[in-house]
């Protein structure tokens, strides 16, 4: 800090990490607004205080040990190398690095703009689960995502040494893969365990439009998100760094892999992926506002990965693509396998994270994906330089990484566990009833219809005779399991 | 004159201070104390769950799912007294007097 450069420098990218943290709180916001418009209004608070409580719960956790993860797990371990010794010194959490410290200026924001990563990889997938899932349950889900599947990608797949970039050549700038891939792969493990809500299906298969209790909200809440992604995108470069190597001094921005990039070229990429989106979410939901927002939520998601490369027109294909594919997915997988995602997270996020992913390989053929790390040999193919180069293959086996290894495997085991032990979904007179009703009561006392549901009430009243009948018989198709059998259990005592 | 400290005592040389926080030496007692606080509340939020779903069964079984799933329906059920009401059968009668559901039990205007 001797020199007025070098000191500005830092204390400049302290800032602008500083101010990313602060952009990227208005994604959890959206979250949260989305969620709770998309709820139904016995379930608004119950759906809310899940969002609120991934703020403290993944903060302490990454506090504990996702920041460590981070550094010390770039080899693997086992795969290029062990454990990254100097992680102990910069990023447990007894170091003296993890606090106040006039020698480090730059470690505590860093941190924050990860850990706001975090929150948001956890709040994708509240959404998939609202209505009928244990707060208990979505806690330790939250913490499992965005405390240690997720960082452990970013080592992996986020990092200029993580071993999937070195040696596969692996190109995720803006986190297709490794903040959505995931965070829909684990949403999607979730929900096929924890089953749909009661009365999404019908006896034979037909699927029923639970609407949201509020759509205007819903679509502010996407909006929200739109506005805090400005800081995402933000958060995922160095603002100033030499780039030029042997050529001499050369200042630019860079992408996470340290890889040279514009804010200028990032910021024409993010609006035309999501004006791309909006433009074919738009066609394919036949203008329904909140399918057509989400679409542009689904193009920005498809493109990122390229996004610090791609022409802007590109950028726009692309994530017209994406936000068509994660449309139509949703629907179909919905109707085929008869799971609910209640807000279309698994799509929007893990289907058109996935698509980018692959794309940015084939897009992006033959870029340097980051500098080489001694030893590393790349597997399938170097620049001239030496660099690892990005390549179809990587990508391909990088989005089957984020998406299945670490997104749906461990959410699906972990979702097995509790379901065993009756702790992951409510029991089902407390699902109809709304979960906000034996603990919170109502959320809009003055107004008093019992019939606000479009029509749902009939449907939910059917699933009554069956519980009065103390039946613990078939509902919706499935066999009660975990938390819905032991209901059952206790009422046929 | 100060007697005892916690950390620092001079900002004087900020090139020489590393940590600023108080009890500098101490971090991996507070990091294993903050863990084991963690371990503890989600224990407790599954503790609490679990009764939390196991009372309202057992109030939705005495007054009834159609009571239950209305909204509002078991707001006013604050005492053995009202559930062995609904119970018997006797209807739940609002009086002039008796706020509405959501009001506020404060006057609006000072008695």
């Amino acid at each position: 800090m001797g020199e007025e450069l070098s000191a500005l420098n830092v204390i400049f990218t302290e800032f602008y990490f500083w101010v990313t943290v602060v952009m990227m709180f208005l994604i959890h916001v959206g979250f949260a607004v989305y969620e709770v418009g998309a709820a139904r209004r016995k379930n608004v608070q119950h759906t809310l205080i899940k969002n609120i409580m991934v703020i403290p719960l993944v903060t302490v956790t990454f506090f504990f040990f996702g920041w460590y993860i981070y550094f010390a797990l770039p080899n693997g371990p086992g795969i290029t190398g062990g454990i990254v010794s100097s992680a102990t010194e910069l990023a447990a959490p007894w170091s003296e690095a993890m606090g106040p410290n006039m020698q480090d200026r730059i470690n505590g924001v860093f941190w924050a703009a990860f850990l706001l990563f975090s929150w948001t990889a956890a709040s994708i997938v509240s959404g998939a689960l609202i209505e009928r899932v244990r707060l208990g349950a979505f806690f330790i889900f939250a913490v499992l995502l965005g405390s240690i599947t997720w960082i452990i990608d970013a080592a992996w797949g986020w990092s200029p040494n993580g071993w999937m970039v070195q040696l596969m050549g692996y190109h995720d700038a803006y986190a297709s893969g490794v903040i959505h891939a995931i965070a829909g792969g684990t949403a999607l493990a979730v929900v096929i365990v924890l089953g749909p809500r009661i009365g999404k299906f019908g006896p034979n298969g037909e699927v029923r439009q639970i609407k949201p209790h509020n759509t205007w909200m819903t679509c502010i809440g996407l909006l929200l998100i739109y506005t805090g992604f400005w800081g995402f995108y933000a958060a995922c470069n160095i603002p100033i760094l030499d780039v030029g190597g042997d050529s001499g001094t050369f200042f630019s921005a860079t992408n996470i892999y340290l890889m040279p990039t514009t804010l200028s070229g990032i910021t024409f990429n993010f609006l035309m992926s999501l004006s791309g989106g909006l433009l074919a979410g738009f066609i394919v939901s036949k203008a329904d506002p909140f399918w057509t927002l989400s679409g542009g939520l689904a193009g920005i998601i498809a493109a990122s990965a390229g996004n610090d490369l791609y022409h802007p027109v590109q950028a726009m294909l692309i994530g017209a693509a994406g936000a068509a594919l994660a449309f139509k997915l949703h629907y179909y997988v919905e109707r085929r396998f008869r799971i609910d995602d209640a807000v279309g997270a698994v799509a929007v996020h893990g289907y058109a994270g996935f698509f980018g992913v692959v794309v940015a390989g084939f897009v992006l053929w033959g870029y340097p994906a980051a500098a080489p790390v001694e030893a590393n040999a790349a597997l399938f193919g170097s620049t001239a330089e030496g660099f690892p180069a990005i390549n179809p293959l990587g990508n391909l086996l990088g989005a089957i990484i984020m998406f299945f290894v670490l997104g749906f495997l461990p959410a699906f085991g972990v979702a097995k566990l509790l379901n065993r032990f009756g702790l992951l979904r409510v029991p089902r007179a407390v699902e109809l009833a709304g979960l906000d009703t034996h603990s919170h009561g109502n959320a809009y006392p003055y107004f008093q219809s019992s019939e606000a549901e479009g029509g749902f009430a009939e449907v939910e009243r059917a699933a009554v005779a069956t519980l009065s009948h103390h039946v613990a018989g078939r509902l919706d198709g499935a066999e009660p399991t975990g938390s819905t059998a032991r209901e059952d259990r206790r009422a046929l005592k | 004159m100060i007697l005892a400290g916690t950390g620092l005592d001079s900002f004087t040389n900020p090139a020489d201070i590393t940590a600023l926080y108080p009890f500098p030496g101490w971090e991996a007692l507070f990091v294993v104390v903050g863990v084991l606080l963690l371990i503890g509340w989600h224990i407790r939020q599954m503790r609490v769950e679990n009764k939390e779903y196991d009372d309202a069964l057992e109030l939705y079984e005495k007054v009834g799912m159609e009571r239950a799933m209305h909204f509002g329906g078991i707001s006013h059920l604050d005492t053995d007294e009202d559930i062995e009401a609904v119970q018997v059968g006797e209807p739940h009668v609002r009086s002039e007097d008796e706020p509405r559901e959501g009001d506020d039990s404060r006057p609006l205007t000072p008695s």
